[in-house]
């Protein structure tokens, strides 16, 4: 009876958006592949954000990173719905995704709403096949939420900029090729969110170093300091100085895309109640997550449609899957505890939740601490 | 020290260069528990409000951790020291099945408790059932350094798991999962079980707490010292707010565990019930706590030597220890559904 209930539930899920039929297509396939990888892995809660090569040449073959990308440039020319979905199957089967966010949201995106036609051409089907890594180095010691604060310097040379400084918390970068920087070009301002620059740095110049900052959750983050690295003028991403502009279109881009509401719907699954005690507080998370998932393909439609995505609709998605996220794993912990976490159901699934839990910062605080969302939407949503 | 303190005091306290805190060593002596007709339980001669006064404060850091007194060490076998932690249940058997692990390294010893009883449960290992599979090997070691227990000392025993003690550390996993070799249980009345139970789950509770306090301590100190926007943290009324509702809702706790502690010389049942519930509402605070926490350091919270992760890694031993707030809840349902049942009887 239980599990014809969670059946039920499950086949609803699929349903609630006139998705077309491309996109259930590729709904299946990726199903199809997921399942597949499982039982080889290794899988995401193993090494975190982590790329897997072998994973990542497989995304790459079936031309999904960039799906939503104009064939021109590498893409399948689908839909940002497409997208969604792709990653939502992606993060339900713990598929190793790491990798795909930062080159399709991060450098991908950014260059297709603030890059030049050459930078498009020079990065997106390389990206596409896969043949590049990217990652983003936005945070500092001292700037992490007050982003207008960085003090990695950008010194301008006849041949581009010399980079000095240091950034924290860059994921991948031990295996990216290449990291989108927020630098200080300009010392002297009046307001602080003048003299900003954001281009494209070379990662494998003698005059970048990546160290290994160890986490107590065992998955890597590095500290990447720059002595002089080098950037020519057409890494440059929109214009030297107008920096803050291009981040706040990246900032977007990252915040609509890390819901990770495959793994919500995953962890609740996961934890169905075999007994009608306790069943509806999961109904009203497994309402509320469905209410996420909408509102997800809601907003990818946007993008789609052309119309002008705010930037604190980015910060609402983030902020409600976190805060879910958040109450999903607490579910979690409250039904199993913590140390005995699902051995009822199997060894594997214990170790999943334990490295979810061990790992909510990834969840809450990556891409922006909640604090920020919220000023966002106060100031930019709500005009308050 | 009084349980109930107020802030600035737990702020001085917890400010405070550490106490030399050497205890005259301390006779092994049943009589706390021996005068509430519990039998052999293993409690020195402390009061109980000085003992959780004890760990409370060891968790603020107040007590020196690698200069634990042998007593404690030894009969609680408790100690925070860079994150690592070690436990010992007051359960008949433990020092027992204790010293045979430690004698004779190729068994582990499991300990279970019920309200039948109590078994001791030496296995071998090396015979992982297949439900086990997935979890021996590296993946244990893994798991098992990430504990950061003590080497080669510890037994710990929630009810339903069992804990195995190993050469390289310990492990937990469901008692039906394990192959016993031999076999001893021991007939216990069961009401003593629980309250023994009660108790311990009230020592760890008072532990959790201090966790909670010493989190939020931290916490405050971060939000002092940490500038963004050109201000410290601490200006900002969302931070603000969020520090104050842990505060108001830490306010209480000693209430709740001296009551419980009032209970106790009056009869095992109201303890039970009240140890039980302030125990859970004290993993639920810590817990609530060290989540805040996370957010107020941001990224650093990620990062290995981020300051209170050493609390956020005990309270991941320590809660399943004590019986997590969960079951002691349920338990606690238990308790009040039984006592129902009996009003009905009574009725008829
Ligand atoms: C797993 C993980 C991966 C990451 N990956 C990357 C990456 O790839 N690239 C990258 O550049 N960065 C990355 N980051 C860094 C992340 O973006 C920052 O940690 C985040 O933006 C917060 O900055 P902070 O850590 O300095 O926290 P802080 O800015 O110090 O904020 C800490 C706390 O201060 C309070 N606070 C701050 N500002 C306000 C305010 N305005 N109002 C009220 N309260 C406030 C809040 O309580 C907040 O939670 C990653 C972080 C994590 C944890």
């Amino acid at each position: 009876m239980r599990s014809v209930a969670l059946a039920a539930l499950k086949a609803s899920w699929d349903g609630g958006w006139p998705f077309d039929r491309l996109e259930l297509k590729l709904r299946e396939e990726v199903r199809g592949f997921v399942g597949e990888w499982a039982r080889r892995g290794p899988l995401w809660w193993q090494v975190g954000n982590q790329m897997v090569p072998g994973f990542y040449r497989e995304l790459a073959r079936r031309g999904w990173i960039g799906l939503h990308w104009p064939p021109a440039l590498g893409g399948s020319g689908m839909s940002r719905v497409a997208t969604a979905l792709l990653l939502e199957e992606l993060n339900y089967g713990l598929a190793p995704d790491g990798g795909l966010i930062p080159a399709v949201a991060f450098l991908g995106d950014l260059l297709l709403a603030c890059g030049t036609p050459e930078q498009q051409q020079r990065w997106l089907p390389r990206l596409a096949r896969g043949e590049v890594v990217a990652s983003l180095g936005l945070t500092e010691p001292e700037a992490g939420s007050d982003l207008a604060a960085v003090s990695t310097r950008a010194e301008p040379r006849e041949e581009g900029l010399e980079v000095w400084g240091e950034k924290i918390f860059t994921g991948l970068a031990h295996q990216a090729d290449v990291a989108i920087v927020l630098l200080r070009s300009e010392v002297q301002v009046e307001d602080r969110h003048q003299g900003l620059t954001v281009c494209l740095v070379d990662l494998h110049q003698p005059a970048v170093g990546v160290e290994e900052l160890k986490t107590w959750g065992g998955w890597r983050q590095n500290r990447v300091v720059f002595q002089g690295a080098k950037v020519s003028w057409d890494e440059v991403v929109g214009e030297v100085g107008q920096g803050w502009q291009v981040l706040t279109t990246l900032i977007n881009l990252e915040r609509s895309a890390i819901a990770r509401i495959g793994l919500i719907r995953r962890l609740l699954e996961e934890t169905w109640p075999d007994h009608r005690e306790g069943t509806r507080d999961w109904l009203r998370l497994w309402q509320e997550a469905e209410a996420l998932r909408l509102l997800n393909y809601r907003m990818a439609q946007a993008w789609d449609l052309g119309k002008r995505v705010r930037p604190f609709q980015g910060s609402l998605l983030k902020v409600r899957a976190a805060q879910l996220l958040d109450e999903v794993i607490d579910l979690v912990r409250d039904r199993f505890g913590l140390m005995g976490f699902a051995f009822n159901r199997s060894p594997e699934m214990a170790q999943i939740l334990d490295a979810v839990e061990r790992n909510r910062a990834l969840f809450t605080i990556g891409g922006g601490v909640p604090a920020v969302q919220k000023d966002a939407i106060a100031k930019f949503g709500l005009n308050l | 020290m009084q349980l109930g303190m107020t802030w600035e005091a737990m702020i001085e306290t917890a400010l405070a260069p550490p106490l030399d805190f050497t205890l005259p060593e301390v006779p092994f002596s049943s009589t706390w528990l021996a005068e509430q007709g519990l039998g052999a339980w293993w409690f020195p001669d402390f009061a109980p409000e000085e003992l959780i006064a004890r760990l409370w404060a060891s968790a603020v850091g107040r007590l020196p951790a690698p200069g634990l007194p042998g007593w404690l060490r030894e009969w609680y076998g408790w100690s925070v020291s860079l994150g690592r932690a070690l436990v010992w249940l007051p359960l008949p058997g433990t020092a027992a099945a204790g010293e045979l692990a430690r004698s004779q390294p190729a068994l582990v010893t499991v300990l279970g408790g019920d309200a039948e009883g109590v078994s001791r449960v030496p296995v071998a290992w090396g015979r992982p059932s297949p439900k086990l599979a997935g979890m021996a090997g590296p993946v244990l070691a893994s798991k098992v350094s990430r504990l950061c227990l003590w080497e080669g000392e510890t037994v710990i025993v929630p009810q339903g798991l069992g804990a195995v003690e190993r050469k390289e550390g310990l492990a937990m996993f469901p008692l039906d999962y394990v192959e016993p070799v031999d076999f001893q249980r021991y007939a216990v009345d069961g009401r003593a079980v629980a309250r023994a139970r009660a108790t311990g789950a009230l020592l760890w509770g008072a532990w959790l707490w201090g966790a909670a306090v010493a989190g939020l301590l931290l916490a405050r100190r971060r939000l002092l010292e940490r500038h963004q926007f050109g201000r410290p943290l601490a200006r900002f009324q969302a931070t603000r707010h969020q520090m104050v509702d842990l505060a108001v809702a830490l306010e209480p706790q000693a209430d709740l565990f001296e009551a419980a502690l009032r209970a106790y010389q009056e009869g095992p049942e109201d303890f039970i019930q009240r140890a039980n519930l302030a125990a859970a509402r004290a993993m639920r605070l810590s817990h609530q706590v060290l989540k805040a926490c996370a957010l107020f350091w941001g990224g650093y919270s990620f990062l290995q030597d981020y300051p209170p992760s050493r609390y956020t890694l005990a309270t991941r031993i320590f809660e399943p220890v004590a019986g997590e707030a969960h079951d002691l809840e349920e338990e606690a349902i238990g308790t009040l559904s039984r006592s129902e049942g009996k009003a009905g009887e009574s009725q008829l």
